[in-house]
């Protein structure tokens, strides 16, 4: 299949059943709400080592937010509810309670809660203050600035995480040009994230390695330099693969945005240099939603 | 499904428990064959009010009179809206659903709530949001927004829960209150507070915090929200802002660790 000037071949991504959260942090500008919310979704990558995918969602204006400030929403994802719990509350007690003027609130609203100010009250040390409007309730944590304003809980909901694609360059300025346009195009696109660096994955993964101790290791059939000596997929001009992974709350979000930045890419100039678009999967045995690319470009 | 609407087929001048309207029926027909008392007589529901409408989860009452007591006693996930005056514990112990009043009320409106909201969008009388007039709790949760005035011995040992009273607020309001959250845009009268151990009370009547310790001007988020979120449940937007506050927490001679905020209109 030829979209738009680009081969989109005949395969799918393969991506997993997660659970998703969501969060609102605030701050006096958006200056500071960004620096929590860039230290609160540093090092949340990937499940594998990190114990959650999380990322920033969108800028809210100061009428979307629930105090009126500017701010952020911070979606995260994750294979069980214990880690949500646990990096949730760590992550918003070292990243969020920490920096000046921030405030933090849930996103969501669902049966399933999550703890989200619950136990980090007790850095209070008693002096907390607990707020319940409606069937809401806030925590007052008093600190240097002023006060530290959470909310009790948060709703957990079904997700999916690892929908993905692939983009086959002849060369890296090339493939990382696309890659940036492709993330552009799905900044603001709510309900997902892409919570690698920048949005790009350089260091696709396959399930397994030759070594025991590990559970992954370098998806080899789609290295440049590997072409000669392993079964490689890749055609004789690829010299460069980069790849977009993608979370979601729902099929119907990681459908839209894989098409959006599939579609940004086939409008640029340097798509001569794109030999193709790919997807990364597992056989199609481990996850249970699939997306054919050629499918979701229709 | 339409709401059902109650109208009074003629004056009465006999007292009337109302809070008949609390049970949950399967049907309105059962709500119509209740047995209620009035006088030294029995009669069904049907035979003293006009009903209109099915939906027994939303219900309307017109032209009330101030004999109609236990209206939304007790009241649990139902709607109850009433145009007119209303008796004695108007919403006493509701435990959820939104009760809402088009006139005024006489004494324990609101006393002793677990849950729910409560408009009044007139005066109600003595020992609102108190304690109930058998037991020896007053709010526990909920909301309760009074558009005029309130009596005396009011927001009695209250524990959680909001409270916004746009008029003026009687004698021994606010006493021995346990926590939650007030705000008295009117003017307050005699013995406020007293024995208060915990929650926040928003006036502008500086007598109240004659006995705190001035806090610090610091920022707080806290009171910029909790003003937005207020305004979107009373659909109404609340003049005040934090530039406007001076915070008083705490008396050191005493176990009082409330805060007051002073604002100016």
């Amino acid at each position: 299949m030829i979209y738009n000037g680009i081969k989109i071949d005949n395969t799918f991504a393969e991506a997993f059943n997660m659970k998703a959260s969501r969060i609102i942090v605030t701050a006096d500008n958006l200056k500071w709400a960004k620096h929590a919310c860039d230290s609160f979704t540093g090092f949340a990558t990937s499940v594998i080592a990190c114990g959650i995918e999380a990322g920033i969602e969108k800028q809210l204006k100061s009428s979307e937010t629930p105090d009126n400030r500017p701010g952020y929403s911070i979606l995260l994802f994750s294979m069980s509810r214990s880690q949500l719990e646990k990096q949730l509350e760590v992550r918003v007690g070292q990243c969020i309670l920490t920096c000046p003027t921030t405030a933090i609130f849930s996103g969501m609203i669902g049966e399933d809660v999550i703890p989200l100010g619950k136990n980090l009250r007790y850095f209070g040390d008693g002096h907390q203050i607990s707020k319940k409007i409606q069937d809401r309730r806030f925590w007052r944590i008093p600190v240097m600035d002023g006060e530290f304003l959470c909310e009790e809980s948060t709703a957990r909901v079904p997700a999916i995480g690892g929908g993905n694609f692939l983009v086959l360059s002849t060369n890296r300025k090339s493939c990382l040009s696309a890659c940036e346009t492709a993330i552009n195009s799905i900044k603001n696109q709510p309900n997902i994230i892409t919570p690698f660096p920048g949005g790009v994955v350089r260091s696709g993964s396959k399930v397994g390695s030759k070594y025991k101790a590990l559970i992954a290791s370098t998806n080899d059939a789609f290295c440049p330099t590997l072409k000669s000596i392993t079964k490689s997929t890749l055609p004789a001009n690829v010299n460069c693969v980069m790849e977009i992974v993608i979370n979601g709350l729902t099929f119907d979000d990681i459908n839209e945005a894989i098409k959006t930045s599939i579609q940004s890419i086939s409008k640029m100039k340097i798509k001569k240099d794109i030999v193709a678009i790919s997807a990364g999967n597992y056989g199609g045995k481990l996850g249970q939603y699939h997306f054919h690319l050629r499918k979701v470009m229709k | 499904m339409n709401p059902v609407i109650l109208k009074l087929k003629k004056k009465i001048k006999y007292r009337i428990d109302m809070s008949f309207l609390s049970n949950s029926y399967k049907d309105i027909s059962r709500l119509s064959s209740q047995i209620i008392s009035y006088g030294n007589k029995q009669f069904k529901v049907k035979e003293l009010f006009s009903i209109k409408g099915n939906d027994i989860k939303n219900i309307i009452i017109q032209s009330s009179v101030d004999l109609m007591d236990n209206i939304g006693k007790e009241l649990n996930n139902i709607n109850i809206t009433v145009h007119g005056n209303v008796g004695y514990s108007f919403g006493e112990q509701m435990l959820s659903g939104k009760l809402i009043l088009y006139g005024n009320a006489l004494d324990y409106a609101a006393s002793g709530i677990k849950g729910g909201s409560i408009f009044i969008y007139g005066n109600s009388g003595d020992y609102t949001g108190g304690k109930t007039n058998h037991g020896n709790v007053g709010i526990v949760d909920g909301f309760l927004y009074v558009k005029g005035n309130v009596g005396n011995n009011s927001i009695e040992r209250m524990r959680r829960g909001n409270v916004i009273i746009e008029g003026n607020i009687g004698d021994y309001a606010c006493n021995d209150m346990l926590s939650g959250t007030i705000i008295i845009k009117g003017k307050i009268g005699k013995i406020f507070a007293e024995g208060i151990k915990r929650g926040t009370i928003f006036t502008k009547d500086k007598k109240v915090v004659k006995e705190y310790a001035r806090s610090n001007d610091a920022e707080y988020n806290f009171t910029k929200f909790y003003f937005k979120e207020i305004s979107n449940v009373i659909s109404k937007k609340i003049f005040l802002e934090n530039k406007n506050l001076i915070r008083y927490y705490g008396n050191t001679n005493s176990n009082n660790l409330s805060e007051v905020f002073l604002f100016k209109l």
